[in-house]
């Protein structure tokens, strides 16, 4: 049912953007590109409004001050001996699990003058996301999540519960300002297993999060209950597993 | 010597920031332009580029809180 779901959204996603690159390959290092992106918007080798639909092989990543800790080298080395390496990426926040059921958006901005425009960035992204999940019939909205991991004003959330965290990295240069917002959308996981993969990291870097496995919601779990697979005949209940 | 300013215009906000990362060492040799820190309001990073080659010196460490124009660090 993943595949078939990553699929159905990130079809919706791409015919909401008209600028945009869909690779749905399960790659070691898809994270990594979104600072290439970035670099080639400031560049204008890629429009404003540029919409990147994406996933990463099974990993934690976490943002760039994570890598000056002491600890770091010992808490990459643990991850990556349980089958998910560290991967350092220009966005704020904390750790959060990516792999194959994780659909990535990321959605590129420019600014000729003045600073990014954040919020309104954030709003975007949400905006494309909460469209496609229309697509399943799921409603969301947006705000913060008490005891979801890497929490912030712009999470996805379903019933009050995290579906995605979004973070945003801003890079300045002679020709304007370069934003990228992205999102992690949990499409289908043990989200257990997820959390208790990004605490033993965070604690191995002296961060204690208070997570609950509650506070996490799948699109699988919306759509199995909300009763209902949307408009897409693909997504039909009877082939969603009770 | 050069000071290096959190530029005013950075974000969009009155929000707070805390100094992310330093990307270099207290005395490293920096290039002007480079990327030397990382700022974070919340949960987007800010670069800070080098606005001069020459030695770093650091005057606010990681984690601390800083403020739009503040001075945080300086290269000789």
């Amino acid at each position: 049912m993943t595949e078939a779901l990553v699929k159905v959204l990130a079809d919706a996603l791409a015919a909401l953007a008209p600028a945009h690159e869909c690779d749905l390959r399960v790659l070691d290092r898809a994270v990594g590109r979104e600072d290439k992106l970035l670099d080639a918007l400031i560049g204008d080798a890629l429009p404003s409004g540029y919409l990147r639909i994406w996933r990463q092989a099974p990993c934690i990543t976490v943002p760039h001050r994570f890598g000056s800790h002491p600890e770091f080298r010992r808490a990459a080395a643990l991850s990556a001996d349980e089958g998910r390496p560290l991967a350092l990426r220009s966005s704020g926040g904390t750790a959060v699990a990516l792999h194959a059921g994780v659909l990535n958006v990321s959605l590129f901005g420019l600014e000729r003058k003045g600073a990014a425009p954040l919020d309104p960035s954030y709003r975007a992204l949400i905006g494309l996301m909460s469209a496609a999940l229309a697509t399943l019939s799921i409603a969301v909205d947006a705000g913060p999540v008490d005891g979801a991991c890497c929490d912030g004003r712009f999470n996805l959330r379903w019933r009050g519960r995290k579906l995605a965290g979004t973070a945003a990295a801003v890079r300045s240069r002679r020709g304007g300002v370069g934003w990228l917002a992205h999102a992690s959308l949990v499409v289908d996981a043990d989200m257990d297993a997820d959390i208790e993969a990004v605490a033993r990291v965070e604690s191995l870097l002296g961060i204690v999060g208070a997570y609950r496995g509650e506070a996490h919601a799948t699109v699988a779990q919306a759509l199995e209950a909300q009763g209902n697979a949307g408009t897409d005949p693909a997504m039909r209940r009877e082939s969603v597993p009770a | 010597m050069t000071d290096i300013c959190v530029p005013a215009n950075l974000w969009d906000d009155g929000r707070d920031a805390a100094m992310s990362v330093w990307l270099y060492g207290e005395g490293d040799q920096v290039e002007a332009g480079s990327v030397i820190a990382e700022i974070m309001v919340e949960k987007t990073s800010y670069e800070l580029l080098a606005p001069a080659a020459g030695r770093l010196g650091i005057l606010v460490p990681a984690d601390e809180i800083v403020a739009k124009g503040q001075v945080v660090g300086r290269i000789d």
